[in-house]
């Protein structure tokens, strides 16, 4: 599914490169847990694969295609393939729950009967029925992110990428998206989740690959945050 | 949540064959939606933009019914009629009949024509069928018989008007030319004006364009960010800035065309008409100028709406 070869990124020549050589290969429906300190290069690797950066070097592959040479007209096709949510939910303030949701799908041209059945259906997934309408300021942190969830489902992605999804939530509220994200993995969902948050990672015991300072510095199988020998 | 075996039922419709290679915009309603709430959260640049808009095509418009007005001053002179040599209510055939042979013969003049009375109240009503003012206080008594000549050296007209004016039967002898250059050189020097003035304005419309766009991308930054993540096209992100643009145009474009008309009917009209001796422009002229600043404003300011985007939205 994601593929990468010998990636390397620098944002300005002469510093210390973001990402440094980095080999990774992720399968069809795996869970990646992406940990690391502050700075390691995180988020930069989640912006690769969404053609928000272009590697310096190297290659970086996703569903066989290599991302960097997609021409510029087909990189919102990639972006309907590759979800994503962030730390600070991205939500519109001026808009519903629903409203939301619809945004994603208007824009990317979905005929309004489509939008009407879909929105309900998948709010009611995240477990958000009844909360439709509210506006993102009436809803707590957990539920604004399982919006963003929901934003990020609706144009059926092979991969969603979230990048500290628990961040700004308490740990049970944490919890609970990392059981959603958890659940849209096993219905075939490739996942990958940038995340400081240790004891998820130690509970969930997925797939752990950590950087540092750019480099891959771990990669296990079902790890812990801290690593194991 | 709907149980952990919620997701078995997700219900989601297939993306079409081939993966979602559907590169279809967004509808019309949502986009149309976007771009009008943008106009209105930036009501103040909003309006800046539809007056400056409006005073550029008023402009625009005014030196193009301008040049009409020249077409229409041309058109009454087409015949190039340079002089012309009114005569007395009382004038005799034999008097005439002299006359014309001696005009005829006369080596300055290269063409004679003679206009009745009945002719020359035919030929005045259709030069002024724009103004049933003049027309309707004058009847074919009113206006002389004339031999109108076509000069062989037009700025010989001089010479011409001295030999005959005083000759028996004759009124007078006018140079229509002569008495028509100050007339063509104001309205020359007005269609320039207005364009000139046209042409400012429509910086500052661009201008404000600019300044509107980027207060509007920076108010729909968090907008934009979310339509690129979630997979919107690049024309999908720009089409409600453009909207906006086009819409403000076509306001602007709307206004400077009533200002048009309301111009015909107050100042042509029920001023101008009234006080000149020129055939004045007609409405058709007023209809093709009003749609043209209409399509010109709307255009103009979509166009302009695209350059300031490629400045101010990265996409
Ligand atoms: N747009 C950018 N321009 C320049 N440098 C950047 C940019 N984004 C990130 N960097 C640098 O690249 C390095 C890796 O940053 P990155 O955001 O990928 O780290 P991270 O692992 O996501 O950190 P955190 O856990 O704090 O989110 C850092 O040194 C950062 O300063
Ligand atoms: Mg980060």
């Amino acid at each position: 599914m994601v593929r990468m070869t010998s990636v390397t990124k620098s944002y300005h020549s002469g510093t210390r490169p973001a990402l440094d050589d980095i080999n990774l290969e992720i399968g069809a429906g795996e869970f990646v847990f992406l940990v690391g300190p502050s700075g390691s290069g995180k988020s930069t690797l989640l912006r690769l694969l969404l053609r928000e950066e272009r590697p310096t070097s190297g290659v970086v592959e996703f569903a066989g295609r290599d991302v960097a040479s997609i021409p510029d007209r087909r990189v919102p096709l990639l972006r309907r393939q590759v979800g994503c949510v962030f730390q600070d939910f991205r939500l519109l303030a001026d808009r519903t729950a629903a409203g939301n949701v619809a945004f994603a799908m208007d824009v990317t041209g979905r005929p309004r009967h489509v939008v009407r059945t879909v929105v309900p259906e998948v709010l009611d997934l995240v477990g958000l029925a009844g909360k439709e309408n509210r506006y993102p300021d009436e809803l707590s942190g957990g539920e604004q992110q399982r919006v963003a969830v929901a934003r990020a489902l609706v144009a059926r992605p092979q991969v969603l990428l979230a990048d500290e999804p628990t961040g700004n939530l308490d740990p049970a509220t944490g919890a609970g998206i990392m059981n959603l994200l958890g659940a849209i993995n096993r219905v075939g969902t490739t996942v990958v989740m940038a995340t400081h948050n240790a004891a998820l990672v130690d509970t969930m015991r997925r797939r752990v690959v950590e950087l540092e300072h750019g480099t891959l510095v771990r990669d296990q199988a079902s790890g812990g945050y801290e690593p194991t020998l | 949540m709907g149980g952990p075996g919620g997701f078995w039922r997700l219900r989601l419709p297939r993306p079409p064959a081939g993966g979602n290679e559907d590169m279809t915009g967004m509808r019309a309603g949502a986009l149309l939606a976007i771009g009008v709430t943008s106009l209105r959260r930036n009501l103040a640049t909003s309006v800046a933009v539809i007056v400056a808009v409006t005073i550029c095509l008023t402009l625009l418009g005014a030196g193009l019914l301008l040049r009409a007005q020249v077409h229409t001053v041309d058109g009454f002179l087409l015949d190039r009629i340079q002089v012309v040599i009114d005569l007395d209510d009382g004038i005799s055939g034999a008097e005439r009949d002299t006359l014309a042979a001696d005009l005829r013969a006369d080596p300055l003049v290269q063409n004679v024509r003679y206009e009745d009375k009945a002719q020359a109240f035919a030929r005045f009503r259709h030069d002024f069928r724009n103004s049933p003012d003049i027309v309707s206080g004058v009847s074919a008594a009113d206006l002389p018989a004339s031999f109108r000549l076509t000069l062989a050296d037009p700025r010989r007209a001089g010479e011409i008007i001295t030999y005959y004016t005083g000759r028996d039967g004759v009124d007078r002898v006018r140079d229509q030319r002569a008495l028509l250059a100050p007339l063509y050189r104001i309205l020359d020097a007005c269609t320039i004006g207005a364009f000139a003035l046209a042409a400012v304005q429509a910086l500052a419309a661009f201008a404000l364009i600019y300044t509107m766009i980027r207060v509007s991308a920076h108010g729909r930054r968090r907008e934009t960010a979310i339509m690129r993540l979630v997979g919107a096209t690049n024309g999908t992100i720009r089409a409600p800035f453009v909207l906006e643009s086009a819409v403000a145009g076509m306001a602007g474009g709307l206004f400077a065309a009533a200002a048009l008309i309301a111009g015909k009917i107050y100042l042509v009209d029920h001023r101008f008409a009234r006080q000149t001796a020129f055939p004045l422009f007609g409405w058709e002229a007023v209809w093709a100028v009003a749609v043209g600043v209409l399509l010109i404003g709307t255009g103009a300011s979509a166009a302009m709406a695209f350059v300031a985007l490629r400045r101010h939205l990265h996409v």
